[in-house]
């Protein structure tokens, strides 16, 4: 386990030294796959957008900057590419309903049995802040959108949540 | 404190951050003690299971990012095939040079074809070796031309 934070960590991938990139990689693949699957539903999806992740971050790698939490910069490219995939698989069979874009991930059932009745941009931020572990702000810059927006959709998505009898673990 | 933690601050005390006050609160009051433990039931209800990322997906990543063993064992081959290559290319010239004075297409013989073929390398700009002087004035030129188209209709 390679001892640096992510920001020394991002200083030596600016200044090229590949093993800060093989750290990066050991550090938050099985996050970036979950969270990939989290999207696309699909397991071989979700390894794919897990490749294309870490190929764009070692593109940006002379140029990379931490300028928040490293998660706050790999959710909105794995959203985006897991996004893209299943836009993608939706125009090679847009008659298949389980590829619909719209339609919710058939892997994690169980979470939108938790979810249900939360908007879209509640669940999302549930999820990040319960599955993801982010704080507030790093959702907010993880989402790009006001930390006050941010309070407010947990906010009102606890108040839903509350009254719910969640099962015992 | 006045009342009860928000919902916020006490999905903060289930994350691990909040005050020390909101966490004696929290603890002693049985409503907040019970929200705040349906937050950690939820939490858990949410967690996913690991995707099991094979070891070869890892690989696969790296393989695209680094420069292969393989690519830079190619380096120093290819500057010696540059080389060989150079050292190859002397030796055609020295050995294009043809053994007949005259004999500009190297067929082994002198006739006019070797006159025209002089005649068109001149012009494009070329420039000739003088095993083509076969006039000896220590130049190519159209008199050389001349000379072989001569040689070439003379009769033996």
């Amino acid at each position: 386990m390679d001892p640096r934070t992510d920001a020394d960590l991002a200083r030596a991938l600016r200044a090229g030294d590949a093993s800060a990139f093989e750290a990066f990689y050991d550090r938050y693949h099985e996050w970036v796959a979950a969270l990939a699957f989290r999207f696309t539903g699909h397991r071989e999806d979700a390894l794919d957008v897990l490749q294309e992740t870490f190929a764009y971050l070692f593109r940006r790698g002379r140029d990379f900057e931490l300028r928040s939490q490293m998660k706050t910069f790999l959710y909105p490219v794995v959203k985006h590419l897991s996004m893209s995939r299943r836009r993608a698989a939706r125009r090679q069979a847009p008659l298949d309903p389980k590829l619909d874009p719209a339609a919710p991930p058939d892997g994690p059932g169980e979470v939108a049995s938790l979810l249900s009745g939360l908007s879209d941009v509640q669940q999302e931020v549930v999820l990040l802040r319960f599955v993801d572990g982010l704080d507030l702000q790093a959702i907010a810059d993880a989402l790009d959108v006001p930390l006050g927006t941010v309070k407010s959709r947990l906010h009102s998505a606890l108040e839903l949540l509350r009254g719910r009898n969640l099962p015992n673990r | 404190m006045d009342g009860h933690p928000d919902l916020l601050a006490l999905d903060a005390l289930r994350a691990g951050e909040g005050s020390a006050e909101e966490r004696a609160h929290a603890s002693q009051c049985p409503e907040c003690r019970a929200t705040l433990e349906g937050f950690r039931r939820l939490a858990a209800g949410l967690a996913p299971a690991p995707l099991g990322v094979p070891e070869s997906v890892k690989q696969q990543i790296l393989a695209r990012t680094r420069p292969s063993p393989r690519r830079r064992s190619w380096r120093p081959l290819a500057a010696a095939a540059a080389v060989l290559i150079g050292l190859g290319a002397v030796w055609v010239a020295r050995s294009a040079r043809p053994s007949l004075p005259g004999d500009v297409d190297r067929n082994g013989r002198v006739d006019i074809v070797d006159a025209y073929a002089l005649a068109v390398r001149l012009r494009s700009g070329e420039k000739m070796d003088l095993i083509y002087d076969v006039n000896g004035d220590g130049r190519v030129d159209e008199r050389d031309v001349e000379e072989i188209a001569r040689r070439s209709v003379s009769l033996r």
